[in-house]
């Protein structure tokens, strides 16, 4: 005897181990459903099948995507539709207020619905589907646009993120009083990020914080405010080079000079809406203080004016800001009087009526799943604040049409008011051109949700072809593998036992 | 009565050759499970009978073992190679186990789960959540990356351990066979229990290493690794040693004089051990880092050369991979600890620009259309799943062939068996025959008995 077990029970032991093999690999085939349950039940197919299944993975995102798209496509065509209709009803407000008959104070109530049509226009620009703004291009987290003046840039260079460890102090005077915070650089801050940390600060004061088109900050707000900035190192929000960057921030009027002198005439007659207020300075004061402001609002209030509101701005000494969207007129014994308009009508305001928040592009690509790719995004400046290669307005710009047609009403400018109408008519034509826009845009996405679908099922197919398991064959090869299996322990059992060592006496 | 007492001395070696005999007989019945034993073959010689010259006849015996080295070499040969295969079969089994053979789990998911959570961010490149989102599947890829290095590295350090105990054993079967060489030398060369454990013992050695075996003209065994490198001459055993891997993983199989005879251990349950630590998953490591350090370092490279923001000023994307070295590209592979969801550049500055060009082409990057987003010609994807067929076919051609080997050894001990092997019919008809022979012999001396009996009668008596 050579070996431990003889050759003829090596034989049986390999070919009942091969048939138990069989029998695992079948029974996983059937209990898991899948042909290919590891790399070595089908090496050459492994590779295909796992492309397979990434191109499925891919399809099936780009789908959801498209899904996503579709929705955001559908809420931008409503609220271009939307829009169209709002020109309607301005188109008929000016036709009103167009009429010989229409006497000024009806044209005044008129200029009030077009202004509220303007906010809703300004609403649509500013329409948000899934917490992103849908007109707001590549910039789709920002705020296009909002109604009031343009937003105010602050310091004198490039914005850059405030190095960690240093910060930034923000003084905010709003009507509402002084706030002040700061921005503290953190590893790994991006500029972004500490714009955002910024606009946080800002919110609860109704001022957006943001980058004008050449890099510096800015900060817009439909109400008045200014704001300072006083940085501890080179490098920060504000500016690369100085300390402090200050910002008389008052985007309205500021009191010009300074505050009334001592011994001067001291009262400061302000017009609102026809009703005259003086406000009493103490005398003595060479610089304006906290106490000219409370004196001058203590004024304003007490003759019932909520429109306007004096500021102490923080950053100039002594200056005395008005704020506020009424209309007044001031006048200083001791400097010159002027009248001043709070409003889009006045000078450093937009035409359009409208702040302009974010320097608009559309360029991202949406994957149709075929290697193709289209572009859905349409931004607000596109739809309602069109305007010429030099960033004029252009002369079908939503916005300018009916801050046209309401100013042309305010002033009782029939002419005006003519001029607007036209102007309307032709902003009407365009956006129902951009409207044309979205159709196509929502054929488009069907088609290739639609080809998408088919295409999945086939890729489905595919990989089924490749890794499920033929269940009937399986249970064949199963069925063949358990009988030979028996077949082979019956035969061994029966072999003979004895020798003739059983048969001697 | 001279010619009786011949008759007598004849007939009585006869009894004394038949008792040798069935001393053979039952010495091969009681071994005949004993491994390594070779069935003693008894021979029957006449000697020369010739009454007229005065030669009386009788029998010689002679045993002689009915070992044949070269079925014994042959037996060790498939034995080597059936050791290969066998220690081979589970680390095989168990490498290929590391790689997965679907897109459901593993680096193909999380590759595509890396490219979905890209293609989500396309659609809200500003978005918080979709740009944390795309960390975590980078994260998640990354882990895929790690674990599967981990797994290969798991079987790497299970087979160095086997190594160094299949060594251990080597080195005590080579002491053991220089001990029988020993006894051997000392005059029991023809002792069957000697050759069986001799025997037994080279074939426990060539399972798990590949050797030659020589015999020396006093009968000792010489062995030799490979037929190059001498494990046992005479009653010295030389030891082989295993040192730890070198810094590349590799194990190296020294010799006495710490010369490296790795290359000589091809064979046997160390050959396959060496097979698979120096070939085998150096071979898959290099390639799984070679698909991380590839895809990280073009990941990185699309995201750097976007931005973050198109400014102004305009602001680069960050790195989002990191790795420690190429060699270990899969195993350190981790999302760099300094970028956060807002660093992830989206916008590819162009021309033309896009505000999501980055996300797009990273969100298709396991089904590129950009060639600079292929390895070796083919996607990451593909890449990853012709590493995983590649394991796959190892291990499924080494089950294979063990089938086979098994078969094939089986067939070389049959062979062998046939020819040294007990039959225990063939000794079962040999001790009937030697049975009658006694008998019939001692019937012969009953019968020389009576005859002498009657001769003494016709002595007369006094």
């Amino acid at each position: 005897m050579i070996p431990s077990l003889s050759p003829a029970t090596n034989l049986f032991l390999n070919g009942l181990s091969s048939l138990q093999s069989i029998i695992n690999t079948t029974t996983e085939q059937l209990t898991s459903g899948y042909s290919i349950n590891q790399p070595s039940d089908a090496p050459d197919q492994i590779s295909p099948l796992l492309q397979l299944m990434a191109n499925l993975s891919q399809k099936q995102t780009i789908l959801e995507n498209l899904s996503s798209v579709q929705a955001t496509v559908s809420a931008a065509d409503g609220a271009v539709s939307t829009g169209i209709q709002l020109l309607q009803q301005a188109t008929s407000l000016g036709a009103q207020g167009a009429s010989s008959t229409t006497t000024a104070a009806t044209r005044a109530q008129l200029a009030t619905q077009v202004a509220s049509i303007q906010q809703q226009m300004v609403a649509l620009a500013d329409t948000r589907v899934s917490g992103q703004y849908i007109f707001g291009g590549d910039q789709d987290t920002s705020l296009p646009y909002a109604m009031g003046p343009p937003p105010v840039t602050v310091g004198s260079a490039t914005a850059a993120a405030i190095n960690p460890g240093d910060a930034a102090t923000f003084t905010i005077q709003t009507a509402a009083g002084q706030t002040q915070f700061a921005i503290t650089g953190q590893p790994g801050d991006t500029l972004q990020k500490q714009l955002a940390e910024l606009n946080t600060n800002l919110q609860s004061l109704g001022i957006t914080a943001s980058l004008d088109p050449a890099g510096k900050l800015e900060f817009q707000s439909a109400n008045a405010f200014s704001v300072s900035a006083i940085a501890t190192t080179a490098r920060n929000l504000v500016d690369t080079t100085t300390d402090l960057v200050d910002n008389s921030g008052l985007n309205n009027y500021q009191f010009a000079g300074q505050a009334p002198a001592p011994g001067g005439g001291n009262d400061i007659q302000i017009t609102v809406g026809g009703v005259n207020v003086t406000a009493t300075l103490p005398d003595g004061l060479g610089t304006a203080d906290q106490a000219n402001v409370d004196a001058i609002n203590t004024a304003i209030q007490t003759a019932g004016i909520t429109g306007v509101t004096a500021v102490l701005d923080q950053t100039q000494a002594g200056t005395i800001s008005f704020q506020g969207p009424a209309n007044f007129s001031i006048s200083d014994d001791s400097l010159a009087s002027g009248t001043y308009v709070l409003d889009g009508n006045s000078a450093g305001t937009a035409a359009n009526g409208v702040g302009r928040l974010t320097l608009q592009q559309a360029t991202r690509q949406i994957d149709l799943g075929d290697n193709t790719f289209t572009t859905v995004d349409q931004t607000a400046q596109d739809l309602f604040d069109h305007r010429n290669a030099d960033d004029s307005l252009a002369p079908d710009n939503v916005f300018a049409a009916l801050n046209s047609l309401r100013i042309a009403l305010t002033n009782n400018d029939n002419a005006g008011i003519t001029a607007a109408q036209t102007s309307l008519d032709t902003a009407s034509r365009y956006l129902n051109s951009k409207d044309v826009f979205y159709g196509a845009a929502e054929n488009r996405l069907d088609a290739a949700v639609t080809e998408l679908n088919t295409e999945n099922v086939s890729l489905q197919q595919r990989i089924s072809s490749i890794r499920d398991t033929d269940t009937v064959q399986a249970a064949e090869t199963l069925t063949a593998a358990e009988t030979q299996d028996q077949a082979a322990l019956a035969a061994e059992a029966k072999l003979p036992q004895t020798t003739l060592f059983d048969y001697l006496g | 009565m001279a010619g009786l007492s011949v008759s007598f001395n004849t007939a009585s070696g006869a009894m004394d050759a038949i008792q040798q005999a069935l001393d053979a007989v039952q010495n091969n019945i009681v071994n005949s499970s004993t491994p390594g034993y070779a069935a003693e073959r008894v021979s029957f010689s006449a000697q020369a009978f010739d009454p007229q010259q005065g030669l009386t006849g009788g029998v010689d015996i002679s045993l002689s073992s009915t070992r044949d080295q070269y079925l014994e070499q042959s037996v060790r040969i498939e034995t080597s190679a059936l050791g290969s295969l066998q220690q081979q079969d589970p680390l095989l089994s168990s490498l290929e186990s590391a790689f997965s053979a679907s897109g459901d789990s593993g680096v193909p998911n999380a590759l595509s789960g890396f490219a979905s959570s890209f293609s989500t961010l396309s659609l809200t490149p500003n978005d918080a959540s979709a740009q944390a989102n795309v960390l975590q599947a980078a994260s998640t890829l990354a882990l895929a990356f790690n674990q599967t290095a981990e797994q290969i590295q798991q079987v790497s350090s299970g087979a160095t351990q086997q190594a160094n105990s299949t060594v251990t054993q080597i080195n005590s079967l080579t002491s053991h066979i220089a001990a029988l060489n020993t006894q051997i030398q000392g005059g029991a060369r023809n002792d069957a229990g000697v050759q069986a454990d001799l025997n037994n013992s080279l074939d426990s050695l060539s399972s798990l290493v590949n050797i030659t075996v020589s015999y020396a003209s006093d009968g000792s065994a010489s062995v030799l690794l490979d037929g190059q490198t001498a494990l046992v001459i005479g009653q010295t055993a030389d030891t082989l040693t295993i040192p730890q891997p070198d810094s590349t993983g590799v194990l190296h199989l020294l010799d006495r004089n710490n010369t490296d005879v790795t290359a000589q251990a091809s064979q046997g349950q160390l050959g396959g051990l060496l097979q698979v630590q120096n070939q085998t998953i150096p071979q898959y490591l290099g390639e799984l880092n070679n698909l991380a350090k590839t895809f990280a370092d073009r990941v990185n490279t699309i995201l750097t050369s976007g931005q973050v923001s198109a400014g102004p000023p305009p602001v680069q994307g960050s790195p989002l991979f990191t790795y420690t070295s190429d060699s270990t590209a899969a195993a350190t592979l981790a999302v760099s600890s300094t970028i956060t969801g807002d660093q992830i550049a989206t916008i590819d500055p162009g021309p033309p620009a896009s505000g999501n060009g980055v996300a797009t082409e990273l969100a298709n990057i396991t089904n590129p259309t950009n060639t600079a987003d292929l390895i070796d010609g083919q996607s990451f994807t593909s890449y990853y799943g012709q590493l995983a067929g590649q394991a796959g076919a190892a291990s499924s051609q080494n089950s294979a062939d063990l089938t086979t080997q098994q078969d094939l050894t089986t067939q070389a001990q049959n062979q062998r068996t046939q020819a040294s092997g007990v039959s225990l019919n063939d000794q079962a008809a040999q001790l009937m025959t030697l049975e009658q022979a006694y008998q019939a012999t001692a019937k012969i001396i009953t019968v020389l008995e009576t005859i002498s009996q009657t001769a003494v009668d016709l002595i007369p008596q006094y």
